[in-house]
C-alpha cells in the first residue's frame, strides 16, 4: 500500500519536473529571442512541416493513381511553397544555438513504421508488373527507409 | 502577451494548418471519385484539360487562337477526333459542345463503338436542314415531327395512322420495321432532297444561341461504347466541311459525367468493387 503510493507520487514528482523543464526550455528560447521572432520561427517552421508532408503525402498518392492529385491540383505550386518556406525556416533558424541530441521516443517509431508501410506499398504499387521480384525491391526500400529514418531522427 | 498565450495560438495555429490539407484532400477524394454521381469537365481551348484532350489530327484541327479571353480552335476538315479520360466509371456522359457554325447544314457527334474500327454512333449536334424548314412542328420530348401539311395533331396519331403512300424521311431515329412496307422512306442527309418529302421525323433538338455561338448536346450510355481504361473516343463530323472552304469554330467541350451516387445502401458494395479493382487489376 505504502509502495504504491509512494510511486504514484515520485511518478508525479517526474511529470511536475519534465513539465517545468519544458517551460524552462522555451522561456530560455524566449529570452534570447523576441516574443514576435520566436512565434515567427516557430509558425514558419511549422508550415514547411505541414507543406512537406502535405506534399509528400499528395505526391504519394499522385504516384498510386495518377490525375488523382494533378487533376484538380498543380503539385509544383506546392512545392514551390515547399522549398520557400524550407528556405525561410533554415535561416530563421542558422542564428540559434545547435539543440541536444536526443533519444528516439515512441512517436518517432511511430513515424517509421508508417513511413515505410507506405514506403513499402507505394514501390509495390509502381513494380507490381515486375512479378515475384516486385516483393522484394519493395522489402529492400522498406529496409533503406528504416535506416535513413533512424539515422535522421537521431541526429 | 503572456508567454503562455503565445504557445496556445501558436498550437491553434498548428492544428488549423493540419485541418487545411485534410480538409483538402477530402475535397479532391470526393471529387475524383465523385460521390455525388455527378462530375462536370470542361475544356475552353485556354488551358489544357486533363479530362477532354485536345482535337486531332492536326492539320484538320488547326492550332487554336487566342484573342484576350476568348479562346477557339478553327476546324478546317472532318471528321476531327478528341478522347475523353475520366478519372473512373461512370454511366453516362452529356458532352456539350459550344462552336460557330458559319453554314453548314449538319454537324454531329460520335462515341467510338468498337476498338480498332471506325464504327461511331453519330448523334445530331445541329440540323439546319431540319431547323430552316417552315413546315408544321410537333415536338414531343426530343422526338419531332414535321408535317409538309398538316394532317396529324400527335406523334403517336402518326405512328398508329401512317400516311400510306408518302415519303418519310427520318433522322436519328429508329423506324418500326412496317414503315418501310407502306410508305416511302429515306434517311435524311446533306443531299436529300426535301422537296418532294410529305414528313420528317427525328429525335433531335435544335441548339441554343449564345451571342455569336451555339450550343448543343448530345447524350451517350457508357456502356454501348468502347472505353478503354475510363478513355473513350469521340468524333466530331461536319459532311461538307472540307469543300467549303470556310471553317467550323469551338469553343468550349464540356461533359457532364453520371453515375449513381454514393448512399448508406450501396456503400458497402461499391467499397467492395473499389477494394476488388485494386487487388485485382
Amino acid at each position: 500500500m505504502i509502495s504504491s503510493t509512494n510511486s504514484a507520487n515520485k511518478n508525479q514528482i517526474i511529470r511536475i519536473i519534465s513539465g517545468a523543464k519544458r517551460i524552462c526550455k522555451i522561456r530560455n528560447r524566449m529570452t534570447n529571442e523576441s516574443q514576435l521572432k520566436y512565434a515567427l520561427r516557430i509558425l514558419i517552421s511549422d508550415i514547411f512541416k505541414i507543406s512537406l508532408g502535405t506534399f509528400i503525402v499528395y505526391f504519394l498518392l499522385e504516384q498510386m493513381k495518377g490525375g488523382f492529385i494533378s487533376n484538380y491540383l498543380n503539385l509544383n505550386f506546392l512545392l514551390i511553397f515547399c522549398i520557400i518556406s524550407g528556405i525561410i525556416t533554415a535561416a530563421l533558424h542558422k542564428e540559434r544555438e545547435q539543440e541536444e541530441k536526443r533519444e528516439l521516443k515512441l512517436r518517432d517509431y511511430l513515424v517509421i513504421f508508417f513511413l515505410t508501410i507506405i514506403t513499402a506499398i507505394v514501390v509495390f504499387f509502381e513494380i507490381r508488373d515486375l512479378g515475384w521480384i516486385s516483393y522484394f525491391i519493395s522489402f529492400g526500400a522498406a529496409v533503406i527507409i528504416i535506416l535513413i529514418s533512424d539515422a535522421l531522427l537521431r541526429e | 502577451m503572456s508567454k503562455v498565450w503565445l504557445e496556445k495560438i501558436l498550437k491553434m495555429v498548428r492544428v488549423i494548418l493540419i485541418i487545411i490539407p485534410v480538409v483538402i484532400l477530402v475535397f479532391l477524394v470526393s471529387k475524383d471519385f465523385a460521390w455525388s454521381g455527378r462530375l462536370e469537365v470542361r475544356y475552353n481551348f485556354c488551358k489544357d484539360s486533363p479530362f477532354i484532350l485536345p482535337l486531332f489530327p492536326k492539320g484538320r484541327a488547326l492550332d487554336i487562337k487566342k484573342d484576350k479571353n476568348d479562346c477557339f480552335q478553327p476546324v478546317a476538315i472532318d471528321p476531327v477526333y478528341f478522347y475523353l479520360q475520366m478519372p473512373r466509371w461512370f454511366e453516362g456522359a452529356t458532352v456539350h459542345i459550344k462552336y460557330k457554325n458559319p453554314g453548314f447544314p449538319i454537324i454531329e457527334l460520335g462515341a467510338q463503338k468498337r476498338h480498332n474500327e471506325w464504327d461511331y454512333d453519330l448523334k445530331p449536334l445541329e440540323n439546319r436542314l431540319i431547323d430552316s424548314l417552315s413546315w408544321t412542328k410537333i415536338q414531343k420530348e426530343n422526338v419531332v415531327l414535321l408535317q409538309k401539311n398538316k394532317r396529324f395533331d400527335t406523334i403517336s396519331n402518326f405512328l398508329n395512322y401512317l400516311p400510306k403512300g408518302k415519303k418519310v424521311v427520318f433522322y436519328n431515329y429508329e423506324l418500326p420495321s412496317y414503315f418501310y412496307r407502306f410508305l416511302r422512306v429515306e434517311q435524311l442527309n446533306i443531299y436529300t432532297n426535301l422537296e418532294d418529302a410529305d414528313y420528317i421525323i427525328a429525335t433531335y433538338a435544335s441548339p441554343k444561341e449564345q451571342g455569336e455561338y451555339q450550343e448543343s448536346q448530345a447524350f451517350f450510355q457508357l456502356k454501348d461504347y468502347y472505353v478503354e481504361n475510363n478513355k473513350l473516343r469521340f468524333m466530331l463530323s461536319v459532311p461538307s466541311l472540307d469543300e467549303s472552304g470556310k471553317e467550323l469554330r469551338l469553343k468550349e467541350i464540356r461533359v457532364i459525367l453520371e453515375k449513381e451516387p454514393l448512399t448508406f445502401e450501396n456503400f458497402i458494395s461499391r467499397l467492395r468493387g473499389f477494394l476488388g479493382r485494386i487487388l485485382y487489376h
